[in-house]
Formats: C-alpha cells, structure tokens, sequence
C-alpha cells in the first residue's frame, strides 16, 4: 500500500521554494509544537500542511492511515494562530533552498519471508540558511503533526512515529526511513 | 522561539502512561474481550455498554485530566495533547464500523491502543 504526497501536493510544496521564511504557526500549534494543521508564512504567501486519516486494506486488514497533505490557509486561520500567540517566528528571513521529503517503507515479516509493504510520506522539511524545519507526522494512524528545528538533519533526530504494526513470535516488521529531495 | 500560550501538555497534570494505566485498572480483565483490557499493545479493545458514545465521552473525559480536547480540522474527531507527543483521540463515528471510539497514542513506547465502544449483544 502507497501513502504518498501526490504530484500536485509536490507542486504547491514547491512554490515557496526560495522564498524567505516569515513563520510557522496554527490555530492550534501551541508551544509544544504538535497539532494537525500547520501554516507555513512565507514573505510572499502562505501554505498549509495538513494531517489527515483515510480508510486503508494492508493485507485485508482495515485500518486508519494517516496522511500530510498540503491545503489552503484560510484567513481565519491565521487570526485564531495570531489570537492565541501561536506563531514562532524563528529562523525568519532564511532562505528555504530545498524542500525535502521524509518518506517510511514499513516491510512486514511472516515466518521471515516478506508478506506486506507500506510506503508513505511522513514528513516535510525546510532547508533554510541555518538549519532546518521539519514536519512529521508522529503516527502512523492519527492526524498529529510536530514541528521540529534542526540544526543538522537525519532520520535519526526526526521525532518517532506511532503505529500498530505488531510483532509476535511469527511476525515482525522493518522500518526504512528515507530523505527525498523535491 | 516566537510566542506561544496555553494548550494542552503541562506541568503538574499525569503523563499519559500514568493515565492509561490508571482508567484500564478500572476494568476487569477478560479473554473474551467483552472488557476492556490491556492484552497486550496495538490491540483493539471493546468496551460494551447500553449507550456506546456516552460511554466514550465519559471515557474521554476521564482521559483528559481537565485538559481542553481539541477539534481536529479534518472534522473527525478531537484530541488531548499530553507531554512527549502523547495523544488521545476522540472519534465519535469511526469510518472502520461507525461505532465511537478512541486512539490512546503512547509516543515513548510507539504504541497505539485503540478502543472502541458498542452496544451490549
């Protein structure tokens, strides 16, 4: 099963590449960073990155699986963020020079051969002058987004991500987690 | 970092672990999953009662600790924030069998428990 960022997505993404970062905010995203929408402010224009939940089959079993997806920033939005002090304005004025994706390969394990595959988008980061900016999706079943500075990036300083994938004395599963250039 | 107020991880409040254990032990355990019970992680448990979502809002509630829920954007449901990532969603209709049901993410162990209220067979 595939969970990825459609090309569109990729395309809104790319539209506030070169731009220089104003803030990051949400109506909801208070200081510990988390909440399930989240605006990118740029010099130029907004853009919303978004947590979502979708109905999936992996291998006939029936389960929510989240998704981050990119959406419009109403104005409301940006005054309930503004309301509630929930904009951070650090790093401002950088530069975003690359637009990277964080993308998880999930591979599950009966009896040691290979019976399933999940592949899904969980995160996007910013590169900026100084560092970066990412947002991850912290489970694999909910809509939760976190926000996280970096200084250097890797898929070992991205926060965890929550799942149900499960592992008993026949079954066990790998993660592959993947930096993806835009 | 820019300016911030409220929302729901703090201070003093129990982290979820405590929470989760607390409100389970509150609950008979059983094999034949008619309780809630904590068999395991990543299992779905059932609770079943007479009326399926006030049991899940007064469930919610107790998971809450007086933290605000929050509604999710998406429309589907509401969620606590805890410390550490750690979240409880609400979903009042969930889209696998319509019946009310909660998420307790426990982001330290990389867990989920998922329990879902029905009506009494």
């Amino acid at each position: 099963m595939d969970n990825m960022l459609t090309l569109d997505q990729v395309t809104e993404l790319s539209s506030i590449l070169n731009q220089r970062l104003a803030f990051i905010a949400g109506p909801n995203l208070s200081s510990d960073l988390c909440s399930d929408f989240v605006i990118i402010a740029t010099a130029d224009d907004f853009l919303g990155v978004q947590g979502d939940v979708h109905q999936g089959h992996l291998e006939g079993f029936s389960e929510l699986y989240s998704s981050i997806e990119t959406c419009k920033v109403e104005k409301e939005d940006l005054e309930e963020a503004r309301k509630h002090g929930n904009q951070y304005f650090f790093k401002k004025g950088e530069i975003i020079s690359r637009i990277i994706l964080v993308r998880d390969r999930v591979q599950g394990f009966v009896d040691g051969k290979e019976a399933w595959t999940y592949n899904s988008d969980i995160g996007i980061v910013l590169k900026l002058e100084s560092g970066y900016v990412a947002i991850t999706r912290l489970g694999y079943h909910d809509e939760m987004l976190k926000v996280t500075y970096l200084d250097e990036l890797s898929v070992e300083n991205l926060p965890a991500t929550t799942g149900r994938f499960e592992v008993d004395v026949h079954s066990n599963y790998s993660l592959t987690r993947s930096l993806i250039s835009v | 970092m820019g300016s911030a107020t409220g929302g729901g991880s703090g201070g003093t409040l129990p982290s979820l672990q405590d929470v989760h254990s607390t409100l389970l032990a509150q609950f008979p355990k059983s094999s034949d999953g008619s309780k809630i019970c904590k068999d395991g992680p990543n299992r779905t448990q059932y609770l079943y009662s007479d009326k399926p979502r006030d049991a899940a809002e007064l469930l919610f509630k107790k998971f809450a600790q007086g933290r605000k829920p929050i509604p999710m954007k998406n429309g589907k449901g509401f969620v606590i924030k805890f410390a550490n990532g750690d979240r409880v969603n609400f979903r009042p209709t969930s889209s696998s069998d319509g019946s009310p049901a909660i998420d307790v993410h426990i982001s330290s162990q990389g867990n989920l428990y998922k329990i879902h209220f029905l009506e009494n067979k």
